[in-house]
């Protein structure tokens, strides 16, 4: 913090907080960030934003152009995404939520498609703007690729999702070469956790260290950004004394390899930030 | 800065301990920014790929509705003349001048947006972002740089010829910056 240490990490699910939740959310995202001098974000988390809120954002405006009503989309998101895909829905309704009481139907179903267009054209850019510094070293090509508007309202390009497709391009072999060790210490520590307590993500985050260490030329076939995310925007950050994140379940164990503070954002913005101080023995689970 | 690297190994980035870490996004510093992806237009050897900026849609002038083209420039001269008389009423502390003419304002929004079928898309993108930004704002708390923001997105972006995506990423800039939430129009409650 301002005087004590200056940068804070943002994660995917804080850089998408920032921009689509609730204003009382983001409110206090905005005084977390205000006790530091810097903000501080990455390539793989830019890439999660396009895969995440980016492409949910095409997503409703595919469904607003096809049922052309607010109102069934609405009800279409509740019906129809599945429990398990609890994040996608929250995002999806989240982006649904509109301030335009009182507007009618055809109103709304509209100004939801101009917003849509417009995150998907500018939303890149204004994610840039809107942290002071950007990590770069991992090289992940895969974030360099900007949304492309084909047609308006309707058909946008991502750029590639598969790490083996941009492989020429893609650093993350050497930035692992690089820093084999604070991969070991990561790995080590993803080996003490209880199987039980370990998420999918980090038993593929586990495996996929394996791999890569003993063979390293392999990492861009397993499309690291896309599925062991979590793992680079570890690194990503690794000189970044605080993470910010909404998500504790695997950054808490991260963190804790990479000697870092954790500030785990709670989805309910009546509860204060859960603070882990990096010097603290013991931290809530999450 | 005084920030210290927190991995014993560091990232190759945390060695320097510095900003050099990162790639400033605004070139406060002065410092090199090689290597930053270009999504900014700037220097970017990682990816080579550069959007490919899209020319606004030309103002179509259709010719059945010179009226209402009539009424869409008379009423983009009394919004930047309203958002001008914010600036005015802000600097000079007048809370209740500087209300009642938001709420002016905001009525001239609502208008020019019923006359939106007259206008390219960006515009009428443009519009909807500002008049999102406004909803539920109380006025009489208005800086005067907010509303400074809001006098050059009126008249510089929405009332300066057609919109194109640099009027677009500049208003949302100028709404960021000065403390207005660009896409509150999508955002819970």
């Amino acid at each position: 913090m301002k005087g004590d240490t200056d940068s804070i990490f943002l994660d995917t699910s804080i850089v998408i907080a920032r921009l689509v939740h609730q204003p009382a959310t983001k409110k206090r995202i905005r005084e977390r960030l205000s006790k530091y001098d810097q903000s501080v974000t990455s390539l793989v988390v830019k890439q999660e934003f396009k895969r995440r809120l980016l492409k949910e954002a095409q997503y409703l405006l595919n469904q607003l152009n096809d049922k052309k009503s607010f109102a069934v989309v609405h009800r279409h998101i509740v019906d129809i995404l599945p429990p398990q895909q609890a994040r996608k829905r929250n995002i999806c309704m989240e982006m649904l939520s509109t301030i335009f009481e009182g507007a009618k139907d055809p109103e709304l179903t509209e100004r939801a498609k101009r917003y849509l267009r417009q995150l998907l054209r500018v939303g890149l850019k204004d994610l840039d703007r809107s942290v002071d510094s950007l990590v770069w070293q991992l090289g992940c090509a895969c974030a360099g690729y900007p949304v492309e508007e084909k047609v308006p309202y309707r058909r946008y390009e991502f750029g590639p999702e598969k790490c083996r497709r941009v492989a020429a391009r893609c650093g993350v072999i050497s930035f692992f070469e690089d820093h084999l060790d604070v991969v070991r210490d990561i790995l080590k520590t993803l080996q003490s956790i209880p199987a039980g307590d370990k998420s999918a993500e980090l038993n593929e985050a586990e495996r996929f260290i394996d791999r890569a260490v003993a063979d390293p030329s392999s990492i861009c076939t397993m499309d690291p950004c896309l599925r062991v995310g979590d793992l680079l925007i570890a690194l990503e950050s690794l000189s970044v004394e605080s993470f910010y994140t909404m998500n504790g379940k695997e950054s808490q164990h991260l963190c804790r390899a990479l000697n870092q503070t954790l500030i785990v954002r709670p989805k309910n913005p009546e509860h204060e930030d859960v603070l882990c101080q990096s010097s603290a023995a013991k931290w809530p689970a999450f | 800065m005084s920030y210290e690297p927190t991995g014993s190994a560091g990232t190759g980035v945390s060695s320097k301990g510095t900003l050099e870490s990162f790639s400033p996004l605004v070139e406060k510093s002065g410092g090199d920014i090689s290597g930053y992806v270009s999504l900014l237009g700037r220097q970017g050897p990682v990816v080579s790929s550069s959007p490919v900026p899209e020319k606004p849609r030309a103002y179509p002038g259709r010719s059945g509705a010179p009226a209402r083209r009539d009424e869409i420039r008379r009423c983009l001269i009394k919004s930047t003349e309203a958002a001008g008389n914010l600036e005015t009423y802000a600097a000079a502390g007048e809370k209740i001048e500087l209300s009642n003419e938001g709420f002016r304002l905001r009525q001239l929004l609502d208008d020019l947006w019923e006359l939106r079928s007259e206008r390219e898309d960006n515009w009428g993108d443009l519009l909807n972002i500002l008049q999102g930004a406004l909803k539920q704002e109380e006025f009489e708390r208005f800086s005067v740089d907010q509303c400074q923001a809001i006098h050059t997105i009126v008249a510089d972006h929405l009332g300066a010829g057609a919109v194109g995506d640099d009027d677009i990423e500049r208003s949302v800039e100028l709404l960021r910056e000065s403390g207005f939430d660009p896409w509150r129009g999508i955002s819970g409650f």
